[in-house]
């Protein structure tokens, strides 16, 4: 089993993510963080040494966001707000590499996991990655209290919670984490 | 000298007035998201008891022994311990008061509010609830904007001052890009929103991780776990021994309960608090030898190592403050721009809050008696490397 990444491999990990999103031409901002390293963390069950909870855009956790700003003040990665798409862009800062180096034994052997989540979620808008975490928190939630859910009971938990997005949607999303066994429904 | 039920009211007061102006300016916008008079009492009254219970969980010396909070080996934060006392202790008082027929709330519901779990068999309440929780524990919330203030009256510093007054008629509520209610402050507020971000601020790095303080909370730790390794030694039903009881059941949640303020000092008093008892009963604490910046870039870093190795034995402990006073609760504070609708960091309107980082600072401390002879191996240290 792998150890739990330290502050400065946390960094590192970032670093790493900013890099293989550019890497693929993927917009990356502060919510593709959370979900990213979220989906890494509770779908592939590599311990990054996150704790999340659901806030507004779905499950978040404050240590990594102040690990951004950390990892921005070691020139990791570059942190910048795009008033086009009023957000934050977080792009590869010019110490990227000496930074990913903190987590290269972690990136070396998660390689592929990392790869995968990156290219699997990287690609899409920061609303679509809120509904795929969304779904894997309820169903991680529901499991946790030994309820077993089907893909419809998923769907109306889900849609109770966010009810801005569309049932088809949310169902299309449930067969997408589905069928790559990221969720546990029937 | 104040007491956390003193927060505590101050905490139900704050979030009741920030309840009250956001509905009053907001009636508009709070019924689009299907929010009616009815619905918006028993929130607020919901709310209200949320934030009178949301702090029952500490224990004795509050912040310094949550370390001392597990959970299937894993730390947690007193919020969990408030959860069960709320759902093991004040389930009848709750869930069977007579006012409460009115309302209906279980206490398993404000339990779930207090801890941020979600209640799957009441997600519709567990959503609109959600947006009110930013009142509890949120960027501009009143539990904050409680402690800031009445920490700095009762330790008599002005770090923690700003303009209560004014950001609570500035909150806002706006819609974000996936449809859900954010609270936000109006773009008139900017400067009140800057004023709690920089309280914070003050507040964190003078007193909250202030030096002498944090070498207080080890010591307050390090005798807890003695006494309560003594204590629970022969009880068969607690594994982790130098932990808090357990949670998980009424009597576990009694022996915490039974952990009194009275009994700690009086364990203290009797030198049931092994070395680091005996330094609290002194006050002979440990002292800092060495700091990094609040967020040591690399070269930091390098000196923190290099410092460390050159102390060696000496080091007693290395504490890291690693708290963020900006972006605690999640997003940056929002700004809603004279449109009503476009959201923007605050950080945006005042660029100067970007400098205010989590703070990352590292320190090194050494027992009373070897402070001298690490000062001079420290002076030394930047001597050579020609640093101040």
């Amino acid at each position: 089993m792998t150890e739990q990444l330290d502050q400065r491999g946390r960094y590192g990990l970032i670093a790493e993510l900013a890099s293989r999103m550019e890497e693929h031409q993927f917009s990356f901002g502060k919510t593709a963080l959370q979900k990213l390293v979220y989906l890494m963390q509770e779908v592939h069950g590599i311990d990054c040494g996150y704790e999340f909870t659901l806030y507004t855009y779905g499950p978040f956790s404050a240590q990594l966001l102040s690990d951004l700003d950390s990892t921005a003040a070691f020139e990791g990665v570059r942190v910048v707000y795009n008033d086009f798409i009023r957000g934050y862009q977080i792009s590869p800062g010019p110490k990227n590499e000496t930074v990913r180096a903190y987590a290269a034994r972690f990136a070396a052997e998660h390689n592929d996991t990392i790869e995968e989540v990156v290219r699997e979620f990287g690609g899409l808008s920061a609303k679509q990655l809120e509904l795929r975490a969304t779904i894997v928190y309820v169903t991680r939630e529901a499991k946790e209290m030994g309820i077993s859910v089907t893909t419809d009971d998923t769907a109306q938990m889900v849609y109770k919670l966010k009810p801005h997005f569309p049932i088809d949607d949310i169902k299309n999303a449930i067969q997408q984490l589905r069928s790559r066994e990221y969720v546990d429904v029937h | 000298m104040h007491t956390r039920f003193e927060h505590t009211l101050g905490v139900v007061h704050t979030a009741s007035r920030m309840f009250d102006e956001v509905v009053a300016r907001e009636e508009r916008s709070l019924s689009d998201l299907g929010y009616n008079p009815e619905g918006l009492n028993r929130d607020r009254i919901f709310l209200r008891l949320a934030c009178l219970l949301h702090d029952l969980g500490h224990a004795p010396f509050s912040h310094a022994s949550e370390e001392l909070m597990q959970e299937g080996g894993k730390r947690v934060k007193h919020e969990r311990y408030s959860g069960d006392l709320v759902r093991y202790f004040l389930a009848e008082v709750i869930d069977q008061h007579p006012a409460n027929g009115n309302y209906g709330f279980r206490a398993s519901e404000i339990a779930d509010f207090i801890e941020n779990r979600l209640d799957l068999g009441n997600l519709e309440e567990a959503r609109r609830r959600r947006f009110w929780r930013l009142l509890l524990d949120g960027h501009v919330d009143a539990d904050r904007s409680d402690y800031l203030l009445r920490d700095s009256h009762h330790i008599g510093v002005e770090y923690g001052h700003y303009d209560l007054d004014r950001l609570i008629i500035s909150l806002r509520v706006a819609t974000n890009d996936a449809g859900d209610p954010v609270l936000c402050v109006d773009k008139g507020g900017v400067h009140a929103a800057v004023g709690v971000v920089i309280a914070r601020y003050m507040m964190f790095s003078q007193v909250y991780f202030h030096h002498v303080r944090r070498a207080y909370d080890y010591h307050f730790t390090e005798a807890m776990k003695e006494i309560l390794s003594t204590a629970q030694a022969k009880d068969t039903t607690i594994t982790n021994k130098t932990s808090w009881p357990p949670l998980g059941s009424k009597d576990q949640l009694q022996k915490y309960v039974d952990w009194t303020d009275w009994r700690v000092l009086g364990s203290l008093q009797n030198g049931e608090g092994g070395a680091h008892g005996e330094i609290l009963r002194a006050r002979n604490h440990y002292r800092r030898a060495f700091e990094t910046i609040e967020v040591p870039d690399q070269p930091a870093e390098a000196d923190f190592a290099a410092v460390k190795a050159l102390l060696d034995r000496m080091v007693t402990l290395e504490d890291t403050a690693e708290k963020a006073w900006y972006d605690l609760a999640g997003e940056e504070i929002l700004i809603r721009e004279e449109d009503g609708k476009t959201l923007k960091p605050l950080s945006v309107h005042v660029p100067a809050i970007k400098g205010l980082l989590a703070s990352k600072k590292k320190r090194l401390y050494v027992a009373a008696r070897d402070k001298l002879k690490a000062k001079e191996l420290v002076d030394e240290f930047r001597r050579k490397e020609g640093k101040r």
